[in-house]
């Protein structure tokens, strides 16, 4: 299965938010590829903090593949080269967890058929190793996103081939509602991308769901919450909603949200278990990436929400 | 029904000068699974390894069913790494063929002979053109140092790479008619590097060495006429080395949360489970003793045999619970 992590502004979460889908999925016992497509910005690296790739790699990433300067990509395990020891454990019935890095000093490419049919085989490798590769896309247009979705259209896709998941992350801000809603249906959106590259309408729309980051709740006031704070944020929130669905980003299209995490804001890593039970993270944040991973591998809550 | 000359062989019958004579012959394994849902029956494999427009592929029915593509040759001018000084610079053709096991199983392998300082400038290409499967060194080298090079050096750009030749034989199986690329097996693609210094009269002898990136690497001194048979196995160490860690990856895989059992346990009986038999492919008595003093050493046979069992027994169990639960609800 291919998933892509799409954005239309940087400083969504969509990097942080898909490696820690990454790990989750792999808990679940999944065998999990994690390509860093994100080619001006590789931060995979860092995330799953691996000192030697924090920004990428500097032997032949994902980048240099594209390009056809290397035959294969660089690889590590994360769970080897990673610097943080709670990750190092692959505890029993879990699956692998690999990243393949971007490169330093990646950068924009002009798009040609040549980079395309890379993208295809790269995706046909690691689809045979791997349940679940997941794709970070870089905020906003690219050519990598123009790339991908040449390279999983039905016109070269197999009929028979796994499904093909596509995320747009956004912010739960107004700012941020009304740009994605345009990265995705805009006259240039991903929609028409899609579209162009030969999917039928309806059925690309069907891969896509959207994920709503750092959402705020009631406790964002802090601890001493004014009663005309909650109704100003119960207010903003409804306003939020209505703007979402107005702008076709409703709940049909909704895959999950993941909750303001206060870790996050400092630091872009994994949150584990571990870092819940010593109480720095909240269990509402590992919650909802596992409902998030838990519906990014089952079809039937794929097409029911 | 032979397997085709390996790397080398023409140079020993065509009996070059001394000064033409490859010190060291260097290649590189690829193994993995075709493409395919179920393996190729022979009549296919032979069509879809038919890489060279007008010859066919040797083929063997027993006791496995092998194809092997005619031998292919791709142009090289790049670097060889050596452990110090100047990298030389080698020209000339490598050697790949593909090989199929039990329709199933896919190897590109590919090597060269090196002649070291051959000359001292790039010579026009006729001239490599006609000493297929050779590369010509500029420069001077120590032929350790190039083994040691081969074997553990980083890859980089400029730098012999025949692992990737060997790819690049086996991706062009994924765009042939009879393959449906419909794999129902999770697995991953295994490297093995050997280098060899040919010593005429030498007994054989090899370092056989897996390495924690998952690559083995075989070094070996061995005498000129013995070399094709030293590619035959490593060859059937690839082919092996691949076998065991795939079905170790489908036990694997079959014990992990949320996930059916049978889903992965099935695929790999059916299809990697009677391909086990290392010296059937060994046809020299060098290479059967190399084998031993392999199997002395690490018991492969003997962990194929033992994860084999697992896998059964595991069907066995889950049949058993199957049956009880059918029983259960009868009774309900």
């Amino acid at each position: 299965m291919l998933v892509f992590s799409s954005s239309d502004k940087g400083g969504t979460g969509r990097s942080v938010t898909s490696c820690n889908l990454a790990y989750r999925l792999s808990l679940i016992g999944q065998d999990v590829a994690y390509l860093d497509f994100d080619f001006g910005s590789p931060t995979a690296g860092a995330i799953f903090e691996i000192p030697t790739l924090e920004r990428g790699t500097p032997d032949g990433g994902l980048h240099s593949y594209i390009l056809g300067k290397v035959a294969e990509p660089a690889r590590v395990d994360v769970r080897v080269v990673t610097e943080r020891t709670a990750l190092k454990e692959r505890p029993p019935g879990s699956g692998k967890l690999s990243l393949f890095p971007g490169d330093v000093g990646g950068a924009e490419f002009h798009l040609t058929n040549d980079h395309i049919k890379k993208a295809i085989d790269l995706f046909e490798t690691v689809e045979r190793e791997f349940d679940v590769a997941i794709v970070d896309l870089s905020a906003g247009r690219s050519s990598a996103l123009d790339m991908s979705l040449q390279a999983v259209s039905p016109k070269v896709r197999p009929r028979k081939a796994d499904p093909i998941r596509w995320l747009l992350f956004h912010r739960w801000t107004t700012q941020h509602v009304i740009a994605a809603s345009g990265l995705l249906f805009a006259e240039n959106g991903i929609v028409a991308c899609a579209t162009n590259a030969g999917f039928d309408q309806r059925g690309f729309r069907s891969m896509v769901r959207t994920i709503r980051t750092a959402v705020p709740d009631d406790t964002a006031f802090g601890k001493e919450t004014t009663p005309e704070q909650e109704a100003w944020l119960r207010k903003s929130d409804d306003i939020l909603k209505g703007l979402a669905k107005a702008r076709g980003l409703g709940q049909d299209l909704l895959a999950g949200l993941t909750p303001l995490e206060p870790m996050l804001l400092w630091r872009e890593q994994v949150i584990m278990d571990v870092d819940v039970k010593r109480r720095l993270a909240k269990r509402a944040t590992t919650k909802s990436f596992d409902e998030l991973a838990d519906r990014i591998i089952h079809d039937d809550a794929w097409e029911g929400f | 029904m032979a397997r085709p000359a390996a790397p080398g062989q023409r140079h020993e019958n065509s009996d070059p000068p001394d000064k033409h004579r490859p010190q060291v012959v260097l290649g590189a394994v690829t193994t993995g699974l075709l493409n395919t849902s179920e393996p190729l029956p022979m009549e296919a494999a032979r069509q879809a390894l038919a890489l060279l427009p007008g010859v066919s592929p040797d083929w063997r029915r027993h006791p496995i069913e092998q194809v092997v593509s005619p031998d292919l040759f791709f142009g090289l001018d790049c670097k060889l790494a050596v452990r110090s000084g100047a990298q030389p610079r080698a020209i000339g053709t490598a050697r790949a063929r593909a090989v199929l096991t039990a329709g199933h199983v896919l190897q590109g392998s590919a090597s060269v002979a090196v002649v070291l300082d051959a000359s001292k400038r790039r010579l026009p290409w006729a001239h490599y053109a006609a000493r297929t499967g050779t590369v010509e060194a500029i420069n001077k080298a120590d032929p350790a140092d190039l083994v040691t090079g081969f074997l553990h050096a980083r890859a980089g750009n400029t730098l012999l790479d025949l692992g990737k030749t060997g790819s690049y034989v086996m991706s062009l199986l994924d765009r042939v008619p009879q393959v449906d690329r419909q794999a129902r097996l999770k697995t991953q693609t295994r490297r093995l590097l050997w280098a060899a210094q040919l010593v005429p009269g030498t007994e054989p002898e090899a370092q056989v060495e897996a390495g924690d990136d998952g690559v083995f690497r075989v070094r070996m001194a061995i005498a000129p006429q013995l070399l094709p048979t030293f590619v035959d196995f490593c060859e059937v160490l690839a082919l092996h080395d691949w076998l065991l860690a795939a079905l170790k990856n489908a036990f694997d895989r079959s014990a992990r949360r949320g996930r059916r059992a049978e889903d992965e346990i099935d695929p790999a009986l059916t299809y990697l489970g009677h391909i086990w038999n290392p010296t059937a492919h060994l046809s020299s008595q060098e290479m059967r003793s190399l084998w031993q003093a392999l199997e002395d050493e690490a018991q492969l046979t003997w962990e194929w045999q033992s994860t084999l069992t697992r896998v059964r027994d595991k069907v066995t169990l889950l049949t058993r619970k199957a049956i009880e639960e059918t029983l259960h609800k009868e009774s309900v």
